[in-house]
């Protein structure tokens, strides 16, 4: 059988038109065959057509032997072919990568550079901890190769092995950093660039190299490494402040003559990035180079290059966080990138402008983005130009292009769709500029509510989560959900617009037309905060008739559970607000409306009751019961004629609002809970009743017991005993974690839980109840929509909680709304009442999301990226000149003491012996053993006992040695310099 | 550093896939397609920046959706997506952050134009029968992942040692056995098969 080129392959796939895959699979079978073929050539081809195959998906992994022979074959060419298949398809699991450690070594150690190139460019890809050491003795020795060819490829590779194992950073670092002497520029660039990817990960090592590379950097051969040397400044100059100073001229001047755009900018990000320009804030001249930083960005916006003009939004994006009054000098030309017809350059306009928005800027580029989200009516529609996508001129040669990249003329003019992505994007971002800072940017809330709402009507369909499993996290979430939590967040913090606030859920709740998107049913989600809102502030309800109706209306059963769950909430409370009125009297024609009202309740919770949600169904069956009751007392009570008046049902009155109305809902820290201090003296693993587990346990099984009661109870009893078991058999044996809801409990009591109405204390410490009712004095006078005299509370506690700063002459917010309306309407620059997050004392972390976030940080650490390299051996991995030098020092210290320690021994021994005839020498001895430098001293003035001396530290070298036979390299060698020293200490002897 | 450079046509077939980390074919495979999706519906005025995929995005903390946090963390590095299309072909570069975007982009360009010199007047048909000489081009100016050289003449003399390194042993070995795989060959006939049509891919 003739066996087929890859050329055959190709052209065959070609000819093969619609029956590819089966050829392919055919041709997949031959490869197999092929490989295991005697001749090397065939092999080799077959090898070379897997490769090509792999490249369209065929894995070849399984080859890895058949390449492995290809990559030992004698001819180049062949070499090549297994090399490149090793390069495609070895892993770092590849079971054959061990066997290649041999044939690389050779073919490194080869006479010609091209197969010796191609070992090292293997090397880059397959290498593996095991051959990262083997092999990196011959790449040391190929750093002073003739050809600089290798030498600046082995420069990358030996940083590919330090990421396999970073011990060898520290051998290998001496002869790498003599690279940076190198007299090809290609060699010096390619160690700059490995030492650029190395000080990332730890920078501390590479300072001392400051000097060097500032040298190089000003003697600015090529761009490419002059950007690779501000790169790496930028992550040394936060170590070093030092630095910044001697960095600002050459970089400034580079600025102001470099004609490289690339170098310009990468100058300009360097400055930002390695905080430079932070890093000389006070100064007259950073001010100034700061200017000019943004004044050569603004010309990267205007120039109408779309690179430029992306790469200048990122660089003012990170600007804006440092000098932010700058950037927005330029926003003119900013908010022309908003409505750019390019979508990458949208995203990065919008990153930049929630970035740097103001108060007074915030209105209108609200409305560019608003304006976008709305659907492009006829006529004024964007058009884009498309790249002629379908060209089938395949052999067209790119000579043109290449002089001309990526301008070609042909194309077409298609409307420019916005993805849905971008959408959400915009929304969040309108989101984002809105709420910074607390909502400092927003001088005028009702606008803000009006945004909200419009912004409904624009949020894109939930995303579904796709066969991609990836997603089905994001899909979970929604921007309506940010909408509706925004739309919560301003009812609940400012009060003022509360009204407002509740006329615009109540406007959601009703979903007329045009409130929401009319395809795709998007936004639905910003239903439960509105619900939410409606109930929470039924009393503020313009029409709460109407909003009881649209919450009862059919159509909402078909709502998402957790949204249909707040809808019961929120009926009941507005049916509690809408009964509980004193004032109407109880007539006929009242009572005939509560039990109405009562019954259209009861008739939507009925189906609710056997939802299969287990929170709807929960709620519906609870409040069923309640409103079953509140039908029968309404029924029960006669209403007032003429001659008698009655008083409504007490339920209707006093028992259901008890349930919905207590203290204000105040935005509480999500730290602050945790913080509330546990009271002195309660120790959560203490059994309340140490005898519990065995009176419950006894309690069970004693029939006298249980018996005693008549059926009806001991039915009770049964089930509520057989609930217990599992808590007595858990709390009998110890378990302590079963006891943590406990004292969650006790904290979310007194950290003001869900309307506040502490129930009766359980534990009468007096401790306890004193720091309780401090609490509660706290939270009254703590309510943010009031100012309270700083002169009662205590200093820690005023820095603790984050508070507007009011202006006196404003006094109390009058609760007259409409005067309030018009305030705001009239000021836009006035101060708004916006509540912050409540915390407890030393509550350091205002929003407390401190211990919220770490977690989160942690595990997104460790979560890698799907094309990042695993460094995480580097990072903080220290070079030997540093403090690893330091730690080594330290040993090479404490075996010299062993040394000498030995050697006291010795002399001790030696002493007892002459002690008769020579009495002081011993006493010098002994001096000596403490410190070298010491021991010199009195040596010398030891002059004449010399000989004995010698041979008194020769014997302590030989215990030495007799001793520690086993020692390691490593410590042989600081054995060796303790050796060393003690020559020294002979030579100063003699 | 680099983490991947592609080439692919404009009908999303690949030309030449080099991932400087390693990950699985199938993922391979998926990457490409989306980058792909993502890079045939850009209009030809746009700029050369490329919104992560979803697979890219939603492994490191992209800068471009959701994450508006000014605290970016260090760990999972942003990565940048460019493109270049000349012709028929993308040619897509995936970096981090110490790799200069706009610098890269004029790697590609050095790319191609050494590949213009190496073919006289490069077209899509050379690149699929030379995907060889293609690697060898892109092995002599990033090794493992670091730009190793960006001087033209110095690439396009390494890549031609190589080949001769490669019709050396050619000659002794009677001449060609292997196929029109080199040089310019099978180039005529190449053209002749390809003319006028896509190749499409239905395996993949």
């Amino acid at each position: 059988m003739f066996e087929k080129s890859l050329y055959d392959l190709i052209r065959g796939i070609r000819s093969h038109k619609g029956n590819e895959r089966q050829y392919v699979l055919d041709s997949l079978k031959e490869c197999r065959n092929e490989a295991k073929s005697q001749d090397l050539d065939i092999k080799a081809t077959a090898i070379l057509k897997l490769i090509y195959l792999d490249m369209f998906g065929h894995d070849m992994s399984w080859a890895s032997f058949h390449t492995l022979e290809v990559m030992s074959a004698p001819k180049f060419r062949q070499k090549r072919i297994g090399y490149l298949a090793a390069v495609q398809s070895f892993r770092i699991d590849t079971d054959v990568l061990m066997l290649t450690t041999n044939l690389m070594k050779k073919d490194l150690t080869s006479g010609s550079v091209p197969e010796m190139s191609l070992a090292i460019n293997g090397l880059a890809h397959i290498a593996s901890p095991s051959l990262a050491r083997d092999l990196s003795p011959d790449l040391v020795s190929k750093l002073s190769h003739s050809s600089p060819n290798i030498r600046k490829k082995a420069v990358l590779v030996l940083y590919k092995c330090f990421l396999q194992s970073p011990e060898l950073l520290r051998t290998c670092w001496p002869k790498l950093r003599e690279c940076l002497n190198d007299e090809d520029p290609s060699v010096v660039s390619a160690t700059v660039n490995v030492v650029c990817e190395l000080a990332r990960r730890n920078p501390k090592n590479y300072l001392p190299l400051a000097p060097q590379l500032f040298k190089l950097l000003l003697e600015q051969g090529n761009n490419w490494m002059t950007i690779k040397l501000i790169k790496l400044f930028a992550t040394l100059t936060p170590l070093e402040p030092r630095l910044i100073k001697k960095l600002i001229p050459p970089i400034t001047n580079l600025i102001r003559t470099t004609t490289a755009m690339s170098l310009l900018y990468e100058c300009i990000n360097g400055l930002i990035e390695g905080g430079l320009l932070a890093g000389i804030s006070n100064s007259v001249d950073a001010e100034e180079l700061a200017s000019v930083c943004v004044m050569k960005l603004r010309g990267f916006l205007v120039e109408g290059d779309s690179n430029l003009k992306y790469v200048g939004l990122v660089a003012l994006t990170k600007l804006v966080a440092t000098h932010p009054h700058l950037v927005n000098q330029h926003q003119d030309v900013i908010l022309e990138c908003i409505d750019d017809t390019d979508i990458s350059i949208r995203y990065r306009a919008l990153e930049l402008a929630v970035g740097m928005v103001d108060v007074d800027s915030l209105p209108g580029v609200v409305t560019k983005l608003m304006r976008q989200l709305k659907p492009s009516k006829n006529g004024d529609q964007e058009y884009v130009e498309l790249e002629g996508a379908e060209e089938d001129e395949d052999e067209d040669d790119m000579e043109d292009d290449v002089i001309h990249p990526s301008r070609s003329t042909r194309g077409k003019v298609v409307a420019l769709e916005l993805p849905d992505d971008y959408k959400r994007s915009v929304i969040e971002g309108i989101l984002e500029m809105c709420r910074r800072d607390m909502y400092a940017n927003i001088a005028d809330f009702e606008w803000y509510l009006d945004v909200l709402v419009q912004l409904v009507r624009f949020v894109p369909p939930v995303q579904r989560s796709e066969e991609e499993d990836e997603e089905i996290v994001q899909a979970g979430k929604d921007v309506s959900d940010d909408i509706g939590f925004e739309l919560r967040n301003v009812a609940v913090r400012v009060r003022i617009v509360r009204p407002e606030a509740v006329r615009c859920a109540e406007l959601l709740l009703s979903r007329r037309d045009g409130i929401f998107p009319s395809a795709g049913g998007g936004g639905l989600r910003v239903l439960g905060p509105a619900a939410w809102i409606a109930g929470e502030y039924a009393s503020l309800l313009p029409n709460p008739h109407a909003t009881f109706d649209y919450l009862l209306s059919p159509l909402s059963t078909t709502l998402p559970p957790a949204i249909l769950s707040i809808y019961i909430q929120a009926a009941s409370k507005i049916y509690s607000s809408l009964t509980s009125s004193l004032k109407i009297p109880w007539d006929p024609a009242r009572k005939s409306t509560l039990t109405l009202l009562t019954d259209r309740l009861i008739t939507f919770l009925t189906p609710l009751a056997s939802s299969p949600h287990l929170e709807v169904q929960e709620r519906a069956v609870e409040f069923l019961e309640l409103f079953r009751l509140g039908l029968e007392a309404i029924q029960g009570q006669p209403a007032s004629t003429d001659k008698e008046t009655y008083d409504p049902p007490l339920l209707l009155t006093q028992a259901v609002p008890s349930l919905f109305i207590g203290q204000e809902l105040n935005p509480v820290a999500p730290g602050a809970q945790r913080k509330v201090p546990l009271p002195p003296g309660l120790d959560l693993g203490d059994f309340i009743n140490p005898d519990l587990a065995s009176l419950l346990a006894s309690a069970d099984h004693d029939p006298a017991l249980t018996e005693a009661y008549d059926p009806e109870d001991s039915k009770f009893a049964k089930f509520y005993f057989e609930k217990a078991k599992p808590l007595i058999s858990a709390t009998g044996f110890g378990y302590r974690s079963s006891l943590v809801p406990a004292s969650q409990k006790i904290d979310s009591a007194a950290a003001g839980s869900y309307q506040s109405s502490p129930g009766p204390d359980v534990d009468q410490d007096p401790e306890a109840v004193a720091r309780k009712r401090r609490e509660r004095r706290e939270r009254n006078r703590d309510d943010p929509f009031y100012i309270f005299t700083p002169g009662d509370v205590s200093d820690g506690e005023i820095d603790a909680i984050p508070i507007m700063e009011l202006k006196l002459d404003e006094g109390e917010i009058p609760p007259n709304l409409a005067a309030a309306k018009n305030k705001v309407k009239r000021k836009p620059k006035e101060r708004v009442e916006i509540a912050a997050d409540e915390g407890i004392d030393g509550d350091e972390d205002g929003n407390g999301n401190g211990d919220d976030v770490a977690p989160a940080a942690v595990k997104g650490r460790k979560k890698k990226g799907l094309l990042q390299v695993d460094s995480t051996a580097l990072e903080g991995f220290s070079l030997d000149d540093t403090e690893e030098k330091e730690r080594d020092r330290k040993e090479v210290e404490r075996s010299r003491r062993e040394v000498e320690r030995l050697r006291r021994e010795m002399e001790a021994a030696a002493k007892r012996v002459q002690e008769q005839k020579e009495v002081e020498s011993g006493a010098v001895g002994q001096e000596k053993v403490k410190k070298g430098k010491k021991k010199k001293v009195e040596a010398e003035g030891d002059g004449d006992k010399k000989v004995k001396k010698k041979k008194k530290v020769k014997e302590g070298e030989q215990t030495e040695g007799g001793e520690k036979p086993k020692k390691k390299k490593k410590k042989k060698k600081k054995v060796k310099s303790a050796e060393e020293e003690s020559e020294e200490v002979e030579k100063v002897v003699e | 550093m680099i983490n991947a450079v592609l080439v692919f046509n404009n009908n999303g077939q690949p030309r030449l896939t080099k991932f400087y980390t390693q990950i699985d074919v199938p993922l391979q495979q998926r990457l490409i397609s989306q980058i792909f999706s993502l890079v045939s519906t850009r209009a030809s005025t746009a700029c050369n920046f490329l919104p992560l995929p979803p697979l890219l995005a939603n492994a490191s903390s992209s800068n471009t959706r959701s994450t508006w946090s000014h605290t970016a963390p260090s760990s999972s590095e942003p990565l940048t997506l460019l493109y270049r299309h000349y012709a028929t072909l993308y040619f897509i570069i995936i970096s981090d952050s110490l790799e200069s975007p706009l610098g890269l982009l004029d790697l590609i360009q050095v790319f191609v134009q050494a590949l213009d010199q190496l073919f006289e007047n490069v077209c899509e048909l050379d690149l699929i029968f030379n995907f060889e000489m293609l690697h060898a081009t892109l092995e002599e100016m990033i090794v493992g992942g670091c730009v190793v050289e960006t001087d033209l003449a110095r690439i396009v003399k390494g890549v031609r040692e190589q080949t001769r390194a490669v019709k050396g042993d050619k000659g002794r070995d009677r001449g060609g056995a292997g196929g029109g795989m080199l040089g310019n060959v099978g180039m005529g006939i190449g053209r002749g098969g390809f003319m006028g049509g896509d190749l499409v891919w239905s395996g993949r």
